[in-house]
């Protein structure tokens, strides 16, 4: 059966269990429903270890599950695919390879000829400011200019689902506000679906259409809060007092499961 | 977009003249090390007969006598012939071994034993066998110095393979990268330091290795050119022929350092 003619993603009902070395199954994700819309920007909120990145890997097809419907764009995730892309929270630059080789990657994996990804990739290089650094190394660039590269490689191969496990928590405070703008700039100007995983209330809040809140032990969805912050969002945003009332309320939501680690599963 | 703040694509010029310098004065201490190394030799050397230690000097005219008398230009190309056959065959088998050895469990298990065993045991100990096996051949010097150099390398190399950051990998195939091509792209490129510092000590091992099969297993080369000598009691041309094989050590040895370097650039910092 498929899902609704417009969602991006759907997982329905996904349970995930995993086998440790000494045959003990841990149940990870339990019965999770989650869709993103086709355009719509999702993120992911929950305490550690609740599964975000094990559901993320899931829609990028590199991890299986045990039970359950997982689809992108209306089919069966069966693997990883030219529809979606990636964005690593350590980055995953490749150290030896210059930034616009790396932005490449991607292209060169799917065969495009080397001076049509060179176009390809400079052009992104310039929409995410590093217009001037295609010949640098990463570890030249600060954390905020290699998460940059690291969009640029996501949005070269031209998906339309964008998945983004803490892409900035290895980034200072500052920086990482620049980025956020940024990011929702680049976001408005195409039409990707966004799953957006995160620890940050106000980074969940500030870019996002729906915030997704998880519990753990096992991961499940808890509560899904719409964000009607109109867009296009600026830094005015931020102290518009329905974005401090939201932020407040994940955070109600959040601050239980994390004074009291049970609670969440009795209830 | 704001455009990020560029950065200094180059260190700043102090740095780099801090480097000559630093350059500068390791060279001037190993110059000076040798001098005081060479003026010790000198001094303790004694020329009146053949059996006594020789000055450095001594050392040296016997040493060009041996290479305008072409007997040393000869035998060095014979015995680097088993260097140089023995450390390819150990680059060409020893490399692909130590990726399937990281990669598959079955390739560990069964190459494992035998690396501990060529690594733990004194090599001489075995040479004897090898001997029995394939007698005074130049193919029974090429297996000494493989089995000396190609544990390193093996091990080497698994470890460079398997160190790699698995989030590289999944990134590769987040792409679509098939296996091979995550071998060829990411894997093998982040083992290269690795890998080049097996080959570093691998190049000792072999040397050593080409030096004592030709000792023990005589037949050919500057082994058996020392042996012969030595058994004359011609201590100036052992001690001549003997530092011609430490200066190519040297050589070798700086030459695999600098090609480590070069590779793995971007893996300092
Ligand atoms: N390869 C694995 N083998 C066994 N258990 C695993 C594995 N990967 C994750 N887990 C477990 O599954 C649960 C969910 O992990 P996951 O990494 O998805 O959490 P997360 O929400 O991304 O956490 P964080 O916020 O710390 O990134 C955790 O309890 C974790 O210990
Ligand atoms: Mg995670």
């Amino acid at each position: 059966m498929s899902g609704k003619a417009d969602a991006a993603i759907s997982i329905r009902s996904v349970s995930k269990y995993y086998v440790s070395g000494n045959g003990k199954k841990t149940k990870a994700l339990d019965s999770v429903d989650l869709t993103v819309n086709r355009g719509e920007f999702v993120s992911i909120i929950g305490p550690s270890g609740c599964g975000k990145t094990t559901m993320l890997k899931m829609v990028g097809g590199i991890l299986g599950w045990d039970h359950g419907e997982v689809e992108v764009l209306g089919k069966a995730v069966e693997g990883p695919g030219p529809e979606r892309a990636t964005v690593f929270q350590s980055f995953a630059l490749l150290p030896w390879m210059t930034v616009i080789d790396n932005v490449s990657f991607g292209l060169k994996v799917r065969g495009v000829a080397k001076p049509e990804r060179y176009n390809i990739a400079r052009g992104l290089l310039k929409s995410v400011g590093l217009g001037d650094f295609e010949h640098a190394y990463p570890r030249q660039l600060s954390g905020g200019m290699q998460q940059r590269v690291g969009l640029a490689r996501a949005l070269a191969v031209s998906p339309q689902v964008l998945l983004m496990d803490e892409p900035f928590s290895a980034i200072d405070a500052q920086t990482r506000l620049i980025l956020q703008t940024d990011l929702l700039d680049i976001w408005s100007k195409t039409d990707l679906s966004v799953l957006f995983i995160t620890h940050a209330m106000d980074e969940a809040v500030f870019l996002s259409d729906k915030v997704v809140i998880m519990g753990a032990r096992p991961g499940h969805v808890t509560e899904v809060i719409d964000v009607d912050l109109p867009r296009p969002r600026n830094e005015a945003t931020r102290r518009d007092s329905r974005f401090v009332e939201l932020t407040g309320r994940v955070w109600d939501r959040l601050r239980g499961m994390i004074t009291d680690p049970n609670a969440d599963v009795a209830a | 977009m704001v455009a990020a703040r560029p950065a200094r694509p180059r260190a700043p010029r102090w740095r780099l003249e801090s480097m000559a310098d630093r350059r500068l004065g390791r060279l001037a201490i190993r110059i000076a090390a040798l001098v005081l190394f060479i003026g010790i030799w000198q001094a303790a050397g004694d020329d009146s007969i053949n059996l006594l230690f020789p000055t450095f000097t001594r050392t040296v005219s016997v040493w060009w006598d041996l290479v305008e008398s072409g007997v040393l230009p000869i035998t060095l190309l014979i015995t680097n012939q088993t260097l140089f056959v023995g450390f390819l065959i150990v680059l060409v088998l020893g490399i692909p071994i130590g990726i399937f050895t990281a990669r598959i469990k079955l390739m560990d298990k069964i190459v494992s034993p035998y690396l501990t065993f060529l690594v733990a045991i004194p090599m001489i100990a075995i040479i004897p066998v090898i001997q029995a096996l394939l007698g005074l051949t130049f193919a029974a010097r090429v297996t000494v110095v493989v089995l000396f150099a190609i544990p390193y390398v093996v091990i080497n190399t698994a470890v460079a393979v398997r160190r790699v950051d698995p989030v590289l990998t999944e990134m590769a195939f987040s792409f679509g990268a098939s296996r091979l091509m995550t071998l060829r792209d990411v894997v093998l490129p982040a083992a290269v330091p690795g890998m080049m510092a097996g080959i570093r000590i691998a190049l000792g091992q072999a040397l050593i290795g080409m030096v004592v099969a030709e000792l023990t297993i005589v037949g050919a080369g500057i082994g058996s050119l020392i042996a012969d000598l030595q058994g004359r009691f011609r201590v100036a041309p052992v001690l001549a022929v003997a530092c011609s094989i430490v200066i190519e050590g040297i050589i070798l040895m700086s030459l695999v350092e600098w090609i480590e370097r070069r590779l793995g650039r971007w893996s300092k910092q």
